[in-house]
């Protein structure tokens, strides 16, 4: 019997030096996106794009693994806060070390958000440590509870720093989102959970998911990849909030509450827990849905709750049901060659 | 107090959960719209005085409108939304019970409109009327909300511990298969902890909204939130704990309030976090181990 | 030395004694069986073995406090004192593993498969093998994200191991089926291979031809003895079908209530009366 995966692989270096020229490209069909689209239809892009992120990468959380994570977006708030820290109060610090080290002014923006989404991932990333580490120890349905708990908590614990704004959140944050680093966002989660999903990490995560107790007994240290499960979606969820936060020019955190965690479960799980192409066209859907629905703005959330309840109770597995890795991330990989295109319907 | 308010809605929530492992994030909504049941019954039902007053009859006449009008709310969530999904992913469940939670606060917003109403008041709790206890002033109102609540929870008691629907309940809450392979039809008796659950809302929106002289229709988020986490302090499945969590819940929002006004939110996720790390079968919970 | 040793281990559920200072020993290539009424503690010695559950302190007495216990007829608080207290352990290759976390104590080398069979359902049957070869797997999670050539290396390896086991195992035209898909029997080869994929050196089997008709059943004995043999793993197996123990296990311990009640070869546990008595009227 052959192996399957006998396939050419390219080697890393070729990506890495195919990078400028795509990034170029990129770039070119940024700016030409945004002047082509009106500002709404492009915040809309915007906006699915980092809802993508989102989905995506609590899907490794909840859909590989199999955990009851609902405060995700506390982790999204953790990043934006860390990334405004660096771009709003570190700028100066930033642009000094940036002229020292001979940068040219015009990369230096772009290179000082990379800095800063750096840090939000980082930020993010310890932050999904500390929450993880006492939640990941607990049973099924008391994991939400302590998911939710730590979500509000941060929430509740950020409103009280003052130094970034209390209450109302941090303001004057320089819109540096664009389409260039939503789109490399959406790709990079992606390959990245794709290639988490066929690794033999991946199918020890969904070992715990299947049968936490057989995983142990074939060796599967379950907390440790729990948690590694974990930071890694939290450091993702991260870098959505700092795209977030530079899209809006703000951190409010009212957006980063109980309602956005919903928000982002209801993705992964209308999309079907563990499908990545679930998650990308459910996170698309629901951006675009409360829009689709503005004529009737009184009713819009109505609507919407309405839908969500059918939609459960219609298609309990999600759109895609547990679609087994192996097979869906062919089609994963060949929806996702094209960039997410405007106006897209709901799924 | 507000201990016995939230206690009286995290009995919903623990009895929801402790027969159906489910959360039911729309029960603080239950609670909302029993608030405004209440309103209505006393307006349609000119049971209020000149001033806008009730008296005792009227009150109570009026609880009990708000308590079966939750308790078919309640009824007609479960039949609709939740039957449907008991074979379902514990997620998809829990994104169906957020989905309702959305539904009746939205729906709120239209229908009552999001202006704050103004709630009929209790004769006899004007403040000047207070008692004075050794210094320390207690309203008419906070008695009476500690009379009503005190009766529901012993009538609870009364239920769950000496008629059969009670023993039926607990059962289920055990082992569903096994209850109903003993003849126990689960469908009425989860119908039956559903209605008991949301009456006890029911009565709790009417008697916060006697206490805050006025209600809206996002009232139940953040006092579902809290009463949802005194039922996971107090142990989630558990009755007395129910009890006992919200009394924590209630004394401690109130201390820290006095002290802290800011730090009140931060305080009550506090505490649940506290709960879950140190003890998270909560203060009376069972055990939550799993057999191999 | 043994290659797995249980002594005197003690285990308690509440107020339940499920083991009460059991000592058992396998030696390396053995095929040992493991007998007793249900209820009578066979589970919780896998359970103990895999680190499921912790033994307890136990009280242990010397032959003459014994002696002396039996004289008077009770166990006074004199002798009471004389006796050691001690914690019972688990002793594989040498090592202590009583301590030990689930998961540590397969990559050690022991693998185990269920009463109550415990595939990953919704994954393939080669997913299923995989899964269990990721205890040997050295890459890391990086590696993995950014496909080294080492992670392709690994990934090749796991597989080609993957494959022969299900060839072994004639599972390989199931290879893409779903595990809860698969039909009983090989369901339970199924488990078996898994757990042959953490190359173990002991294989505990809990009642592996349960729910085997008599062909089955025969086919199974025939497997676990090549599988002995092939993989060079020592067994020890619980069953309740007779047949299959005295056809072929080595040794045989027998359990009631807790406690080692008789050890020996199959013959002469056959004819024990102490057996005979435990199981009153079973098989």
């Amino acid at each position: 019997m052959k192996v399957r995966d006998k396939r050419r692989h390219i080697p890393a270096l070729v990506w890495l030096l195919s990078v400028i020229p795509i990034a170029l490209v990129l770039s070119a069909t940024g700016r030409y996106l945004e002047g082509a689209l009106q500002g709404y239809f492009f915040r809309v892009l915007m906006l699915s794009g980092i809802a993508i992120i989102a989905a995506v990468s609590l899907n490794v959380v909840n859909g590989f693994t199999g955990q009851f994570s609902i405060g995700h977006a506390g982790f999204m708030l953790v990043g934006a806060y860390a990334s405004a820290g660096i771009t709003v109060f570190a700028r100066p610090h930033l642009q000094l070390a940036l002229d020292a080290a001979h940068v040219p002014a015009s990369v230096q923006p772009p290179l000082g958000f990379g800095v800063a989404l750096v840090a939000a991932a980082l930020g993010a990333a310890v932050a999904g440590l500390v929450v993880g580490l006492p939640s990941l120890r607990l049973r099924g349905d008391y994991l939400a509870i302590a998911t939710l708990g730590f979500g509000e908590a941060i929430r509740a614990i950020f409103v009280t720093i003052d130094a970034v704004g209390g209450a109302s959140g941090l303001h004057n944050v320089p819109l540096d989102t664009n389409f260039v680093w939503v789109f490399l966002g959406v790709i990079s989660v992606i390959v990245t959970a794709r290639n988490l999903a066929l690794s033999t990490h991946g199918r020890a995560l969904f070992a715990i998911r299947e049968d936490e107790l057989a995983a142990q007994a074939v060796g599967v240290d379950t907390f440790r990849y729990k948690v590694l499960a974990f930071v890694i979606a939290a450091a993702w969820a991260g870098v959505a909030g700092a795209l977030l936060a530079h899209l809006n020019q703000g951190v409010d955190p009212k957006d980063y509450g109980f309602m956005k965690s919903v928000e982002i479960v209801v993705m992964v799980v209308l999309g079907g827990l563990g499908s990545v192409t679930g998650a990308v066209i459910a996170a698309v859907a629901l951006t675009w849905l409360p829009e689709l629905l503005r004529p009737v703005q009184d009713y819009r959330m109505v609507l919407y709750s309405v839908l969500l309840i059918l939609l459960m109770l219609l298609r309990p597995r999600g759109l895609f049901g547990r679609k087994e890795f192996s097979l869906g991330s062919l089609f994963t990989f060949r929806k996702e060659a094209a960039p997410p295109r405007p106006g897209k319907e709901a799924g | 107090m507000l201990g016995s308010i939230y206690a009286l809605i995290a009995l919903g929530y623990t009895m929801v959960y402790g027969v159906l492992r489910l959360i039911n994030f729309a029960h603080g909504d239950v609670y909302m719209v029993g608030a405004y049941i209440g309103l209505y019954a006393a307006q349609y039902l000119h049971l209020q005085t000149g001033e806008g007053v009730l008296t005792p009859p009227a009150l109570l006449l009026i609880l009990l409108i708000a308590m079966a009008g939750a308790a078919a709310l309640g009824f007609l969530i479960e039949r609709v939304a939740y039957r449907p999904l008991r074979r379902a992913p514990r997620l998809t469940a829990l994104i169906t019970a957020i989905g309702v939670s959305m539904l009746l606060e939205y729906g709120g917003q239209i229908v009552f409109t999001t202006t704050p109403r103004a709630y009929p008041q209790l004769a006899m709790a004007e403040k000047s009327r207070a008692l004075v206890l050794r210094g320390v002033r207690i309203d008419w109102v906070d008695i009476i909300i500690l009379i009503v609540a005190a009766v529901l929870l012993i009538t609870l008691q009364i239920i769950v511990h000496r008629t059969r629907p009670g023993k039926a309940m607990r059962a289920v809450s055990f082992d569903r298969e096994a209850a109903s392979l003993m003849g126990i039809n689960t469908d009425t008796i989860i119908a039956l902890t559903f209605i008991i659950g949301s009456a006890f809302a029911g009565a709790a929106g009417v008697l916060v909204g006697m206490r805050s002289q006025s209600i809206e229709p996002l009232m139940g988020l953040m006092a579902g939130i809290k009463a949802f986490v005194a039922a996971v302090v107090g142990g989630i499945g558990s009755i007395p704990g129910a009890a006992l969590g919200g009394l924590v819940m209630g004394v401690s929002e109130e201390a820290v309030h006095a002290v802290y006004p800011q730090l009140t939110d931060a305080v009550v996720f506090g505490i649940l976090i506290l709960i879950l790390v140190l003890r998270p079968r909560g203060l009376l919970g069972g055990p939550a181990m799993e057999k191999v | 030395m043994a290659l797995i040793e249980i002594d005197r281990c003690t285990i308690a559920f509440g107020g339940l004694i499920a083991l009460d200072a059991a000592s058992m020993a396998v030696d390396r290539g053995e095929i040992v069986g493991l007998i007793g009424p249900n209820g009578a503690g066979k589970t919780t010695v896998f359970n103990l073995i895999t680190g499921h559950c912790r033994p307890a302190r136990a009280r242990s007495a010397t032959a003459e406090v014994e002696a002396e216990a039996e004289e008077q007829q009770h166990v006074t608080a004199a002798v009471r004192r004389r006796m050691r207290v001690h914690y019972g352990d688990v002793i594989f290759h040498g090592e202590s593993i009583r301590s030990c976390q689930p998961h540590a104590i397969a990559a050690k080398g022991i693998a185990r498969t269920f009463q109550n069979i415990r595939l990953f359902p919704e994954l393939s049957v080669f997913d299923n093998v995989r899964a269990a070869c990721h205890v040997h797997a050295r890459s890391s999670v990086s590696s993995a994200l950014l496909r080294t050539c080492g992670f392709y290396v690994e990934e090749h390896d796991i597989n080609r191991n993957a494959v022969h086991l299900l060839h072994v195992f004639e599972l390989g035209r199931f290879r893409d089926e779903l595990a809860r898909n698969l039909p009983y029997g090989e369901q339970r080869r199924l488990e078996i291979a898994r757990a042959l994929a953490t190359r173990p050196k002991l294989l505990l089997l809990d009642e592996p031809a349960a729910g085997m008709n008599p062909h089955e059943t025969h086919e199974l004995m025939e497997l676990v003895k090549r599988v002995r043999d092939d993989f060079e793993v020592t067994i020890f197996l619980i069953e309740h079908d007779m047949k299959v123990v005295m056809g072929i296990c080595e040794r045989v311990y027998v359990l009631d209530y807790g406690e080692v009640i008789a050890h020996g070869s199959p013959e002469v546990i056959r004819n024990d009366p102490k057996v005979v008595e435990a199981y009153l009227g079973e098989d």
